[in-house]
């Protein structure tokens, strides 16, 4: 290369320097449209937002549910009181039996052959039924 | 400068705040990655709304990204701005050539318009042939002389080696001169020479 010709290429070589350094002061900014669609965009591919809302739904339908459960077994009071009725009359019957038992009323063998014993089976369901609110 | 040259990590935290919930993580992200972003999208497409287009595309691919982003692997920036140059590319192919940026015909002749009417002289004319030169010579060149990252990143960016971002940047600065040797009078460049 002549000198001629690396005067010339310097000569190229700073004016590139030069519209090299002009570009980058001009750069161009973002406008504010720019940054708000790309807001936008960032909110609605959050993941965690879908993430967030899950377990909040969830919770939400665990309380209903129990909600749920709750008032059920109130409409269907009959279906909680049936079977504490029965335990109520068989714990009755124990303990009656027992009690004449010990004061000698009946011996359990005689108890068992005994007519109050026949009574009494005839009549614990009736009275279970009762108790249980049928 | 890179965008994240100071904080690295700082744009991946970011990124992983954003993906469990913290909204102001994407506000902040976008505040310090579009900017530069959208000044390499201009330079390599020329044109202002198909920038902010390639940006606006890059940062949901990003968004998207986020919650399979592995800390370590990649910076954040450099990521984006592979995506930005590749969907750039993608338009620039597809780009119908428009009618170069010319001087207006009567010039008021004030001397801080005259200044204003030169320096965007210049800048079409850099414009112009920066549009001109070949992708990846284009795109080195707008990455390492106007936006000053370093050829590593470039590389990176790229897709290709560190030897062949030296070697690109020389033939798209030659291109360059090329390009504009017959405008140096033209744009005020005549007495440096």
């Amino acid at each position: 290369m002549t000198d001629d010709g690396k005067d010339e290429d310097g000569g190229a070589e700073a004016m590139l320097t030069v519209l090299f350094s002009e570009a980058r002061a001009t750069r161009p900014g973002p406008n504010a449209a720019l940054l708000e669609r790309i807001a936008a965009d960032a909110l609605a591919a959050q993941p965690h937002a879908a993430a967030v809302s899950g377990p909040q739904r969830a919770a939400g339908s665990v309380q209903g549910r129990l909600l749920r459960v709750g008032q059920a077994a109130l409409a269907r009071w009959e279906a909680l009181a049936w079977p504490a009725g029965v335990a109520a009359t068989v714990l009755a019957g124990v303990w009656l039996g027992g009690w004449a038992d010990v004061n000698g009323f009946v011996s359990g063998a005689g108890f068992a052959q005994s007519g109050l014993a026949l009574t009494l089976a005839q009549g614990l369901p009736g009275a279970a039924g009762w108790i249980g609110g049928y | 400068m890179a965008l994240d040259a100071d904080s690295p990590a700082g744009d991946a935290d970011l990124l992983a705040r954003y993906s469990a919930g913290d909204r102001a993580a994407a506000l902040a992200l976008t505040e310090r990655l579009v900017p530069q972003a959208l000044s390499v999208a201009q330079r390599l497409l020329g044109d202002r709304v198909e920038a902010e287009d390639v940006v606006q595309e890059a940062m949901l691919r990003l968004w998207t990204a986020a919650p399979g982003w592995r800390a370590g692997e990649a910076r954040v920036s450099t990521w984006l701005y592979r995506v930005v140059v590749n969907l750039c590319t993608d338009r620039h192919r597809r780009k119908v050539p428009q009618p170069r940026d010319t001087l207006p015909d009567h010039p008021d002749g004030t001397p801080g318009q005259e200044a204003r009417l030169q320096a965007r002289a210049r800048q079409a004319a850099l414009q112009a042939a920066l549009a001109d030169l070949p992708d990846r010579q284009r795109q080195v060149v707008v990455l390492r002389d106007i936006e000053g990252l370093p050829n590593p990143d470039i590389a990176e960016i790229v897709g290709v080696s560190v030897q062949a971002v030296e070697s690109l940047a020389a033939r798209g600065r030659r291109g360059l001169k090329a390009a504009l040797a017959g405008r140096r009078g033209e744009l005020g460049f005549e007495d440096d020479g």
